[in-house]
């Protein structure tokens, strides 16, 4: 019986997830695209391996994914941590209204939001005309080689900082209030509290956080492709735009195959990381 | 740390002289030492600083969706005006009637229900089906499988996207709606968030209902579906968000126009249509709609939601 229950649900793990996968690993040892036929595909060892490290765009995507992600992540991960502290222990009678205003752009559509701040950075958007008022500007953000990237980091800070938020303020309700109130009593100061008190306590699920975003953000994609389309040159463009031109626009699968297996070793790494840190308790 | 403030509590100690006053005020006073403390301009500073900080960030959240609301609702040449006006003088609702003339906005959003509803019903059917199995069934190898089901999670859509496309077209599926959907059926998470909620169901209902005759189907929808309801609606809000949001693999198998679910209709949108940002804000509008009514009436679900399942969108 557990067999009639278990079986389909198995046979799509199967079919859709591990089949797939080894079969990137496999196809990423052919010369090949989708134009010739399955007899027509030379094995070629690891030349596409070979390829892809000699190939200077597959470095700069790379690159610009690292630093995609160490400051999405960072931004998010600080902001949240810093923005759940304020309407914890500051202004509590605002928590409830600030956690639903900052998760609004959670729950806005990834598209929708990326094309709105494409218009917002618009030459003529409106955050060039807040700057105005500053005397600064006018800045050609989306087209700008050094300003592109910072673009595309400011619009996922705001649409995710709101859901590491989220996570540190069900994870400061479950620092003990008898702590701080104990080194309250011994005298230490607000934010002598939150510095030796609290951020220890909240230390794991940081961690996680941390890790979970990474893992997000190599995988980035959405914002890339509607703001800038990768542009100017290869700024913005990232790993997972990489390898879906690569495979779809220019056909060359064998290349994406590679290109996958190694986001796929990344991947793992991570994973594993979050597996020491953790041990079996979480598995995310 | 002003002496000043210290004394202003020593004093009025002194003057009430209650025994519980004193701890009061020690914690009081304490509470204000460190950051909020220092003399009274620094600590008015420090607290502009903290309220600035706040409602800075309550600007950001909100000001572009504003600014999304006000430039659906101008007239197009203002859109392009410099520097822009706040609220059109003109305002109309023309962009929300033009779109659905200028693309088959309709199609796009009943190829994006005709995709997200099914998946989400699969993803909480199969989840839980074998969330029961590898929590309440025992029998050698469970756990491997288990956790070889697991690492499912460790496999994004890009991983496998080239192999997954070969499959999908070879059986000539590119341009229908079971590309949309089979290959989503379930996800590793559902099944492991399920089962650690199956988990907690205690043995002896399912030994009683098995002693009473149940059925294993029986026992699967008669006593554990109604009471893994709270996780389901949490998992129903998860999946439903994600596929309403699923970009990537629709963009690969997904060519013809009408066949396109709403984010990729609504990012094609742009390239045809590049300047007409009141048409593509009013766009956006339309499509965060839904999600953002949800999320009126259930925030409560989509907060416990996160803080149930740890994290993971």
């Amino acid at each position: 019986m557990r067999f009639v229950f278990l079986f389909p649900g198995l046979l799509y793990f199967g079919l859709f997830h591990f089949y797939p996968v080894a079969n990137s690993f496999y196809l990423s040892f052919f010369q090949w695209s989708v134009l010739t036929t399955r007899k027509g595909k030379p094995f070629v060892g690891f030349s596409n391996y070979l390829d892809i490290l000699k190939d200077p765009v597959f470095r700069e995507v790379t690159w610009n994914t690292l630093y995609f992600s160490f400051w999405a992540v960072a931004g998010t991960v600080v902001l949240g941590l810093v923005l759940a502290s304020l309407f914890f222990y500051v202004c509590p009678w605002l928590r409830k209204v600030g956690r639903g205003v900052m998760f609004v752009p959670v729950v806005t559509l990834m598209v929708a939001a990326a094309l709105l701040w494409k218009w917002l950075f618009e030459s003529l958007g409106l955050i060039n005309y807040l700057l105005s008022f500053f005397g600064l500007g006018p800045y050609y953000w989306l087209v700008s080689f050094k300003l592109a990237m910072p673009a595309v980091i400011i619009m996922t800070i705001w649409k995710q900082v709101g859901f590491t938020m989220v996570i540190f303020l069900t994870a400061l309700l479950q620092v003990p209030a008898q702590y701080l109130e104990a080194a309250g009593i011994e005298g230490a100061g607000e934010f002598q509290k939150w510095w030796y008190i609290t951020l220890p306590l909240i230390k794991p699920i940081t961690m996680l956080v941390v890790i979970i975003q990474i893992i997000v953000s190599f995988q980035v994609f959405i914002q890339v492709f509607i703001m800038t389309g990768g542009g100017p040159g290869n700024t913005t463009r990232t790993l997972v735009q990489y390898i879906y031109e690569k495979g779809f626009v220019y056909w060359a699968m064998g290349h994406a195959a590679a290109m996958s297996v190694l986001l796929f070793i990344a991947i793992l790494f991570m994973t594993l990381i979050q597996f020491r840190y953790f041990g079996g308790s979480y598995k995310g | 740390m002003s002496s000043g403030n210290e004394n202003e509590g020593e004093n009025i100690y002194k003057k009430d002289g209650y025994a519980g006053k004193r701890v009061c005020l020690r914690r009081e006073r304490s509470m204000n030492q460190g950051f909020l403390s220092g003399g009274k301009l620094v600590r008015r500073m420090r607290s502009v600083a903290v309220y600035g900080g706040i409602v800075f960030f309550i600007l950001f959240a909100t000001i572009p969706l504003i600014w999304m609301i006000l430039t659906s609702i101008k007239p197009a040449q203002e859109v392009i005006c410099y520097p822009p006006t706040i609220i059109s003088k003109h305002a109309t609702l023309g962009s929300y009637v033009q779109v659905w003339h200028t693309v088959p906005f309709g199609r796009f959003i009943l190829n994006s229900l005709a995709q997200t509803v099914p998946v989400t019903l699969a993803t909480l059917f199969f989840g839980a089906m074998m969330g029961y199995i590898f929590s309440k069934h025992k029998f050698p190898g469970r756990d491997l499988i288990f956790m070889i089901v697991l690492s499912s999670l460790m496999l994004p859509i890009i991983i496998r996207i080239i192999p997954l496309y070969l499959m999908v077209s070879s059986w000539g599926w590119i341009d229908t709606y079971w590309a949309l959907i089979i290959p989503e059926l379930t996800t590793g998470f559902a099944v492991f968030l399920l089962r650690q909620f199956i988990q907690t169901i205690p043995d002896e209902l399912i030994e009683a209902a098995k002693i009473d005759g149940a059925s294993e189907f029986r026992i699967f929808f008669t006593i554990i579906i109604p009471l893994i309801v709270p996780a389901l609606a949490a998992m129903t809000i998860f999946r439903f968000m994600y596929m309403w949001n699923y970009f990537l693999w629709p963009l690969v198998v997904i060519q013809n126009m009408d066949m396109r679910t709403l984010p990729l209709g609504l990012a094609l949108f742009q390239g045809r249509y590049t300047v007409s940002y009141q048409l593509l804000m009013a766009a956006s509008v339309i499509s965060i709609l839904p999600v953002f009514v949800v999320f009126l009436f259930f925030q409560r679900h989509f907060i416990r939601g996160i803080a149930l399942t740890g994290i993971k969108a």
